[in-house]
């Protein structure tokens, strides 16, 4: 286990700024997943702390001691790449075995590791496969038991899941989060999926063009993001564009209705016009039963679509405050069709104010 | 529940295979209309050709059949032209190949101009093709005894001609490289492309040097490339006959030129021993595919 701090990070590509002085701290045995749209720095982040690519400025330390001067074979760190990168010319369990060859170690040492590793990916029965003879996620599990072969002390995963199908995804996700517990392993996990960055990591770090806009839990960072772009990016937002009734009150106006936010507007004043930010989740819809729009909701509005997603349909309402999502429990989203009249209704405090 | 369906939905998928089947049949008999011109092309132009020549090969000059001229390649000056012609392919292969596979890395590597690449690769098409009569007037008119190098060096004591004449094996196959290494760089761009930058990082991540991973993990991924590319080179040079008869004239000693001078006459006409030479190169050549396929199953083991 070991700790990781960037600091001041800082690359560019010609013109383009990849890292703006970027600053991360990484405790021992956490799991970190640096979250972002492409081309935000994530990858080149990530490339930075196995020593692929060279930082213009900035420091990155492991447990106190700046590695950058050390090339990428000596610095002890594991790393899984989201293209298959295993060698085809030898057999799972020779991938596995690899680094302990490169380091000399005895043959029934590695093989018994080896063969514990793939164990533990679950692909014991698999060690004389070549790649080829492997499904993508079987591949990347290998993969990820070569990273670990020679127990580094930081383990570096480059969107590993990217190329899979979702169902696989979605346990192999969930594996590398329980080996990563099992063994403990301090983990860098670059994704573009906010879902599988809120489900596997203890902290999450959004980036956006090079630097990093908020960190914090999956549980924070989707509750409370601090930024339009975290918002927007981390799950779906409604936007309101509301105006400020009484700062004092914490009141606004959205469109024909008057909403207690049930917090402050620092740096807002009466009469103002802000926007505001609202989770699909907090809306709720009321519907028609006898053709009459039922009362309490704070405007009525017609669906403009109903998206099935499992457990939850996604509802678009079109209102005259503009379009409003929500997402219902699937089951109560049955009474709703295409053109129906329904009340929009919200959380009491769901509504927040963002800053950017 | 989910299984019930797969379960149900199996057969019946597999139910309607009789038309489609047909339809494939039909429409792949068709797609071999297309090979029928290069199959008569071949057969006109190789497979009789060459089974003709087996044939002749075993006649005396009375048409009777005999094991003499095949007995007499394997004995004296006639083996020693396929030693000769041997040894002469493989050190050009050798030169050319090496050459070839490091310029090809070069070109190719991360961070190579890309402009680098293109202007080797259109030399290497036209090179390769470079070869003959031309070939051995700009060796002779550079390097040769009165060549403008040989001249120039002879300025501070260096005797090239008698250092390297080029009408001797080691001579001819400096020669045979100019045109070995750029068709070797041809073969192989596309192996060494696809070389995944993965696969380099991985290793290197897993503690490899640079030398660990070609000696791991890219040499064996292009070892079946390199091995079939080495092979095309040996059988261009084993073959060649102009570029060499031009070199070294009536002192040549390639198998090749030994069939140019028993079918023309320079020594004496003997159609029938120049056939059982002929039919001599094409067992070296395949003795070379056993030997070329048994290892390429070996070295592509991991592709099957």
């Amino acid at each position: 286990m070991a700790r990781v701090q960037l600091q001041g990070l800082h690359k560019e590509f010609g013109n383009v700024v990849a890292l703006d002085k970027l600053d991360l701290d990484v405790a021992a045995g956490e799991f970190v997943s640096l979250l972002g749209p492409s081309g935000c720095g994530k990858t080149t982040a990530l490339r930075c702390v196995a020593g692929f690519e060279l930082p213009d400025a900035g420091e990155v330390l492991v447990d106190g001691k700046d590695v950058l001067g050390l090339p990428a074979n000596k610095r002890n760190m594991g790393m899984v790449f989201q293209a298959y990168s295993l060698f085809p010319n030898m057999t799972a369990q020779q991938n596995v075995e690899f680094s302990m060859r490169i380091r000399r170690r005895p043959r029934s040492e590695r093989a018994k590791r080896a063969l514990d590793l793939l164990e533990l990916v679950g692909l014991g029965r698999q060690a004389e496969r070549y790649p080829r003879q492997l499904s993508g996620g079987q591949q990347q599990r290998v993969a990820l038991a070569r990273a670990l072969a020679l127990e580094p002390a930081v383990l570096l995963l480059d969107e590993p899941l990217s190329a899979l199908d979702a169902k696989v995804r979605v346990q192999l996700r969930e594996e590398v989060r329980r080996i990563q517990l099992e063994l403990g392993i301090t983990t860098l996990y670059v994704t573009h999926d906010q879902e599988e960055a809120l489900s596997v990591s203890d902290r999450v770090a959004v980036l956006s063009e090079g630097r990093i806009e908020q960190i914090g839990t999956p549980a924070e960072v989707y509750t409370h993001p601090k930024t339009s772009f975290v918002a927007s990016f981390v799950g779906t937002v409604n936007r309101a564009e509301v105006t400020v009734v009484s700062a004092g009150d914490q009141t606004v106006r959205w469109g024909p209705a008057v909403i207690n936010l049930q917090r402050d507007l620092p740096g807002h004043h009466d009469g103002d016009a802000v926007t505001l930010y609202l989770r699909p989740e907090d809306v709720t819809l009321g519907t028609s039963r006898n053709g009459t729009i039922p009362s309490g909701g704070l405007f009525n509005g017609r669906v403009t679509s109903i998206t099935f997603l499992g457990p939850v349909t996604r509802v678009s309402v079109r209102t005259d405050v503009g379009p409003v999502v929500a997402d219902l429990s699937s089951a109560e989203a049955l009474e709703l069709s295409i053109d129906c009249e329904v009340s929009v209704d919200i959380a009491p405090g769901s509504l927040r104010a963002l800053a950017g | 529940m989910t299984t019930a369906v797969e379960e149900l939905s199996e057969p019946a998928a597999s139910v309607p295979a009789r038309t489609p089947k047909t339809r494939r049949s039909w429409k792949g008999g068709l797609r071999w209309l297309g090979v029928l011109p290069f199959a008569a092309y071949v057969s006109i132009f190789l497979l009789i050709p060459t089974g003709e020549l087996i044939v002749d090969a075993f006649k005396g000059t009375h048409n009777q059949f005999t094991t003499a001229n095949v007995a007499a390649i394997v004995h004296g000056q006639y083996l020693q032209s396929f030693i000769s012609s041997i040894e002469l392919a493989a050190l050009s292969s050798l030169f050319g190949g090496v050459l070839g596979f490091f310029l090809t890395t070069a070109i190719v590597a991360r961070g190579a101009p890309s402009w680098l690449r293109s202007t080797m690769v259109t030399f290497s098409g036209m090179a390769a093709n470079f070869a003959g009569i031309p070939l051995a007037f700009a060796f002779t008119s550079t390097i040769g005894v009165g060549g403008v190098i040989t001249v120039l060096v002879q300025h501070f004591g260096i005797n090239l001609t008698s250092a390297v004449p080029l009408s001797g094996t080691l001579g001819l196959a400096v020669v045979y490289t100019y045109f070995q290494f750029p068709l070797m760089v041809l073969l192989i761009v596309p192996a060494v492309d696809g070389l995944k930058r993965e696969w380099r990082e991985a290793a290197e991540n897993l503690g490899a040097s640079a030398f660990q991973y070609w000696r791991r993990v890219a040499m064996p991924v292009l070892l079946p490339s390199l091995l079939g590319a080495m092979v095309l080179l040996f059988g261009g040079a084993f073959s060649a006959y102009a570029t060499a008869e031009a070199l070294s004239g009536s002192t040549g000693n390639l198998v090749t030129e030994y069939i140019a001078n028993l079918l023309n006459g320079n020594i004496f006409v003997n159609a029938q021993l120049s056939y059982a030479l002929a039919f001599g190169m094409i067992v070296v050549i395949a003795v070379l595919m056993i030997f070329y396929s048994a290892m390429q199953r070996r070295a592509n083991r991991w592709l099957r």
